[in-house]
């Protein structure tokens, strides 16, 4: 316990010595100008010429000015999901019994945080393009939900409401699917690959749903949670489960 | 602005407080629990530097599924690091 503290002590001492450092420097000073490249998406993202009609700048870059560079980031978690299912190689899903779960209290109050997280995260993720936030954030917000179901309730739960896991993948391939939809049909127009406003309506019914983003964000949102929420029903599965499943591959 | 740096400073400091403890336990549950503590200390840090849109991403991958992860995994191997 005694050398413990001392690491700490000695850790602290570390943390408060690269402080004094950076404030010596001067770089603890925020700068006083926006980069140009900043002035650029303040002004273009709603009102410019170059608009991509969403007052969310961040949104704007992701799904629009740098389009590209999220493909790339959803191709790779995409592949991190595949690769993580690729090692539990499991074709069926566990017998259907009755979970035991834990006790009523905590029963009763993920109920009413579970129907929270719900809400909270169709918002973060539909209000992608107005407010901060966007479908990989509602998305992985969404993904708490099955993570607290599952040690509360038991997996159970979720497969005898026919939430299995091979549901979930086809989830996640039928929204990836349509984001790669939603960035090639301006091509069949004569337009670029990823249009935004000049190929999807900036408002519908009067609402400003910014083009495309919206789609966008509406997709990732259910690819992300799908993803997460397959890998978190395969890892809960017992062992002798996956034991089970890897002697008949064998066989 | 002082309130910034103080805000700044205390979250700093947590966090330290709180990976030193994660890297040092010996119990893996405990460690996690540190590690979602650290994440928490992370979050005021980016809504400090307004910095929202980073922050909702990271608030829900570290502090729910990562440390939902490593107690699943957790639960497969070893409670305590030998």
């Amino acid at each position: 316990m005694g050398r413990r503290l001392l690491g700490l002590v000695f850790v602290y001492s570390l943390a408060l010595a690269l402080a004094l450092v950076v404030y010596a420097t001067g770089s603890l000073q925020p700068p006083h100008e926006i980069k140009r490249l900043g002035v650029f998406y303040v002004e273009e993202t709603f009102f410019g010429n170059m608009t991509a009609m969403s007052p969310e700048a961040v949104t704007a870059i992701v799904w629009d000015y740098r389009g590209l560079d999220t493909v790339y980031e959803t191709a790779v978690f995409f592949l991190a999901v595949v690769a993580g299912l690729a090692v539990f190689r499991v074709s069926k899903t566990p017998p259907l019994k009755r979970g035991v779960g834990l006790t009523e209290i905590s029963r009763t109050s993920t109920k009413i945080v579970a129907a929270l997280i719900v809400v909270v995260s169709a918002s973060i993720a539909l209000h992608g393009h107005l407010t901060p936030g966007g479908g990989f954030q509602g998305g992985s917000t969404l993904a708490i939900a099955p993570l607290l179901v599952i040690p509360i309730f038991s997996y159970y739960a979720l497969l005898a409401r026919r939430l299995t896991p091979g549901l979930l993948v086809t989830l996640r391939g039928l929204a990836l699917t349509a984001i790669g939809l939603v960035a090639l049909l301006p091509v069949f127009k004569g337009l670029e690959v990823v249009t935004n406003i000049r190929f999807y309506p900036a408002y519908i019914l009067g609402q400003l749903v910014s083009g495309s983003l919206l789609l966008y964000n509406s997709s990732e949102y259910i690819a992300v949670a799908s993803g997460f929420a397959a890998v978190f029903l395969y890892l809960s599965f017992e062992e002798e489960f996956h034991e089970e499943e890897r002697g008949e591959d064998h066989e | 602005m002082i309130l910034v740096y103080l805000t700044l400073l205390f979250a700093g400091l947590l966090s330290t407080l709180f990976t030193y403890l994660a890297v040092t336990e010996k119990d893996l549950l405990k460690a996690a629990a540190y590690s979602a503590g650290q994440s928490i200390a992370y979050s005021i840090l980016f809504q400090v530097f307004a910095a929202t849109d980073i922050l909702l991403a990271y608030i829900a991958i570290s502090v729910g599924v990562y440390s939902g992860l490593l107690i699943f995994i957790v639960s497969k191997t070893e409670r305590f690091e030998v």
